[in-house]
């Protein structure tokens, strides 16, 4: 563990809900534990860069039993989304097993950062919770200029 | 501006016995600020920020005809109330998987962390 952002640029995302997720949609971290900036929108889950940096982003979601998922985070700049990361579980993986991604990627103020649910589905909890607790979550912190 | 305050440790276990509750990492390998409590496997906040937290652990391996999960949950005290902030969980027939979670959170001083078995038959090592 460890404080590399103090108390600077940040966000954090959750959900409290178990619900399937289908494909095409972007993954509906709809509560906040904190964001600096007031930009992450939680209606469209899309968290959008305020001052320009190279940044940590993470993200984590579960299998749903029998069913492949494809995860894209992009990051879209000047109209152009670009896949910065890729989450993907095969095709036999476990129910509600887990996977957890982080990545760093540079970024300039305006820049939209989502995550979509490529292809198959999947789900953001194990079972559905109540407020603090979280299983998942999405989050942003700028790291350096 | 912010200043960043220096504040970071890793623990770990040599051990590969299965965890039933609190995941016993019970070897400090560095600490700079804050306080590990090498009896209890918790962690307490000295600086409040935002943190990135990383673990890993391994399952049991699986039987013929009996799979084991491999659960967690990052568990964060402040005050007198406790919360689940992170589920982590392998659930496959597979054998010497590591488990791991990259976990970002703003926390607050004071705020104590552990690790908990969430289920099935995680271990710490292989």
């Amino acid at each position: 563990m460890i404080d590399i952002f103090s108390q600077g640029i940040s966000f954090r995302a959750y959900s409290l809900s178990r619900a399937t997720i289908s494909s095409g949609q972007n993954l509906p971290f709809n509560n906040e534990s904190y964001d600096s900036q007031g930009t992450n929108d939680t209606s469209t889950y899309v968290y959008t860069i305020d001052i320009a940096g190279t940044y940590l982003f993470t993200f984590g979601w579960y299998v749903v039993g029998g069913s492949g998922a494809t995860i894209s985070l992009f990051r879209k700049c000047s109209g152009r989304a670009v896949v910065i990361q890729q989450s993907t579980n095969g095709s036999s993986t476990g129910n509600n097993t887990s996977f957890y991604v982080a990545t760093i990627a540079e970024c300039q103020k305006g820049d939209e950062i989502y995550a979509i649910l490529a292809s198959g589905s999947c789900r953001l909890t194990t079972s559905d919770l109540t407020e603090a607790n979280n299983n998942t979550s999405f989050s942003g912190s700028r790291l350096s200029s | 501006m912010t200043q960043r305050t220096e504040e970071r440790f890793k623990v770990f276990s040599r051990s590969n016995a299965t965890m039933f509750s609190t995941f016993e990492y019970n070897r400090v390998d560095f600490i700079v600020g804050g306080t590990y409590d090498i009896s209890t496997y918790e962690y307490t906040i000295e600086n409040a920020g935002t943190y990135l937290i990383g673990f890993s652990y391994s399952k049991k391996s699986p039987l013929t005809n009996n799979n084991f999960i491999g659960a967690s949950n990052l568990l964060l005290t402040r005050g007198d109330t406790t919360y689940t902030k992170s589920h982590t969980r392998m659930n496959e027939r597979v054998n010497i998987t590591i488990i791991s979670n990259s976990f970002v959170y703003r926390f607050e001083v004071d705020d104590k962390l552990k690790i908990v078995s969430g289920g099935g038959q995680p271990k710490l090592n292989a």
